[in-house]
């Protein structure tokens, strides 16, 4: 596994010099963590790049095609947790409450969120359905579920099995989850409808646009990969903790937090 | 300027930690060891499977087009509205904004969708060089964009919920509307199969990356070597052109 010294990565620096010394050989391994954990690829056209301390609420973007590479954010857990729980409650009332009314000529008729996907399914388009409900409520709940899946034991300092499982599923679900889109369709048909009918606009109606600004809120405060930072980092305490305390036990000299 | 893949590094895809991949790894990497993620150097069989679900959206888009998204019935008359049609309607209505939002997301971003992932697939496979910028932007567009056709199906779907009044009016969906939104479907799967990173690789295909960041390490040394021996050319004449000679080969 081990390259020649010319190796371009391996030939710089370490980041952090006062960590363990790179002479000894079983040191290497860290050394080279932490030489890996310096550097960043772009997701869209891989160049490497080294990661520089950047300011509070700028952008490092890609020098040769732009994208976006990292964010440095003054996130907190807090924060987002909050954000996240008031977009769960929004959620749950805009599937309590009707969504549109429409009456034309005394006849009222009312629908919630749930019934455009029961509208598809009862004309025999139920494989449309099926999608309409994964992309209308269930991808969307799944990845605020996480959300507050890994948000919540990390406020805590405690932790949950399968927060991998949880994170990946959140970063692969994101394209998939449409309420933004369903909820500028609903816009739509009302102008279609406006023209016709008499529509309202149910309790749910602003519940939803308002769960929708709140996860626009929550996506600005919290990426992906300001997430994994932040689990990272309670990794890191959780191991510098448990290090202490096996030092404090009495096992001697601080091997144990460089070995690891 | 490196990338990744000729430093013999992949990056996860979900967390973005990057990993050191041995030679051999860059055929079967291993997964992220931080959240287990399967790691790629590139998307695995990223061209053929992007060209598969974009021909399956372009089938999928004739359908669409010829099949009602939706039926309308006014006091007993049915009206079976096609994407086309909903538009024309819409004008008529002079309600020209959501006339013209319907046509680009059912019409312009669909067609525009297919005509720009064909065109990347094509730069990819014939190794254009130029203007690598412009068609990551592209890429980017692409990708962002295409999610939002979803609104027909959704209007589709809030309409015939709301509008069962009796006899006096009703609107189903049609067949259309599925065909439709398998096209939207096909479409986002068939951009998120192509990978961007191929439009700046000098070498297509999956099997040259391997070898290619090994390749390009013997590369840039010949090519060091090289200049060097070109520039001493003058001073130090037989020795170093015969090395460079050997070089070049």
């Amino acid at each position: 596994m081990t390259r020649s010294s010319t190796d371009p990565v391996l030939a710089s620096e370490p980041r952090h010099p006062g960590k363990p010394a790179p002479g000894e050989a079983r040191h290497h391994r860290p050394v080279v963590e932490t030489v890996l954990s310096s550097l960043v690829a772009c997701h869209e056209c891989d160049l490497l790049h080294e990661k520089v301390e950047i300011e509070i609420g700028a952008t490092a973007r890609c020098m040769r095609c732009n994208a976006e590479l990292y964010t440095h954010k003054s996130y907190s857990i807090d924060k987002a947790l909050a954000v996240g729980m008031a977009a769960f409650i929004m959620f749950v009332i805009a599937n309590c409450f009707p969504f549109l009314k429409i009456s034309v000529s005394g006849n009222t008729q009312s629908m919630s969120i749930v019934s455009a996907v029961f509208a598809l399914s009862g004309d025999g388009l139920w494989l449309l359905a099926l999608v309409s409900f994964g992309f209308i409520l269930l991808f969307p709940l799944i990845r605020m579920a996480g959300l507050l899946y890994i948000l919540i034991p990390l406020r805590c300092n405690k932790r949950l099995p399968g927060i991998e499982l949880v994170f990946r599923t959140t970063v692969y679900l994101s394209p998939w989850s449409m309420m933004e889109i369903y909820l500028f369709g609903a816009i739509v048909a009302l102008v279609k409808l406006a023209a016709m009918a008499n529509i309202e606009l149910g309790y749910s109606f602003w519940a939803f646009a308002l769960l929708n600004m709140l996860t626009a809120a929550s996506l600005q405060m919290i990426d992906k990969h300001s997430l994994w930072e932040i689990i990272l980092q309670a990794r890191h305490r959780e191991r510098l903790q448990s290090a202490e305390a096996e030092a404090s036990a009495g096992a001697g000299s601080n091997a144990g937090v460089s070995a690891r | 300027m490196m990338t990744a893949a000729q430093c013999g590094l992949v990056a996860c895809p979900a967390c973005g930690t990057i990993t050191r991949l041995s030679v051999e790894q860059f055929d079967k990497p291993p997964k992220c060891q931080l959240c287990y993620a399967r790691l790629h150097s590139r998307k695995p069989m990223s061209i053929q499977r992007s060209w598969a679900w974009l021909t399956a959206g372009v089938l999928a888009y004739l359908p669409a087009n010829f099949y009602p998204i939706m039926v309308t019935t006014v006091f007993g008359d049915s009206e079976p509205n096609t994407i086309i049609g909903g538009f024309f309607v819409l004008w008529n209505m002079e309600s020209y904004l959501i006339a013209i939002v319907v046509f680009l997301a059912s019409v312009v971003v669909p067609v525009l969708k297919f005509i720009a992932v064909s065109y990347l697939l094509i730069s990819i496979q014939k190794r254009f060089k130029h203007s690598r910028y412009d068609r990551t932007k592209l890429f980017r567009m692409t990708e962002f964009i295409g999610r939002w056709s979803m609104i027909d199906v959704f209007v589709v779907a809030i309409l015939a919920a709301l509008v069962q009044i009796g006899s006096v009016a009703q609107i189903n969906p049609g067949v259309g509307a599925t065909a439709f939104g398998a096209t939207v479907i096909f479409t986002m799967l068939s951009a998120l199969a192509l990978d961007s990173r191929l439009l700046w690789d000098e070498k297509a295909g999956a099997h040259s990356r391997a070898r290619g960041h090994t390749d390009s390490h013997t590369r840039n040394r010949a090519h060091g070597l090289s200049g060097d021996y070109r520039f001493d050319n003058r001073s130090m004449p037989e020795t170093n052109r015969a090395l460079a000679g050997q070089s070049d080969e």
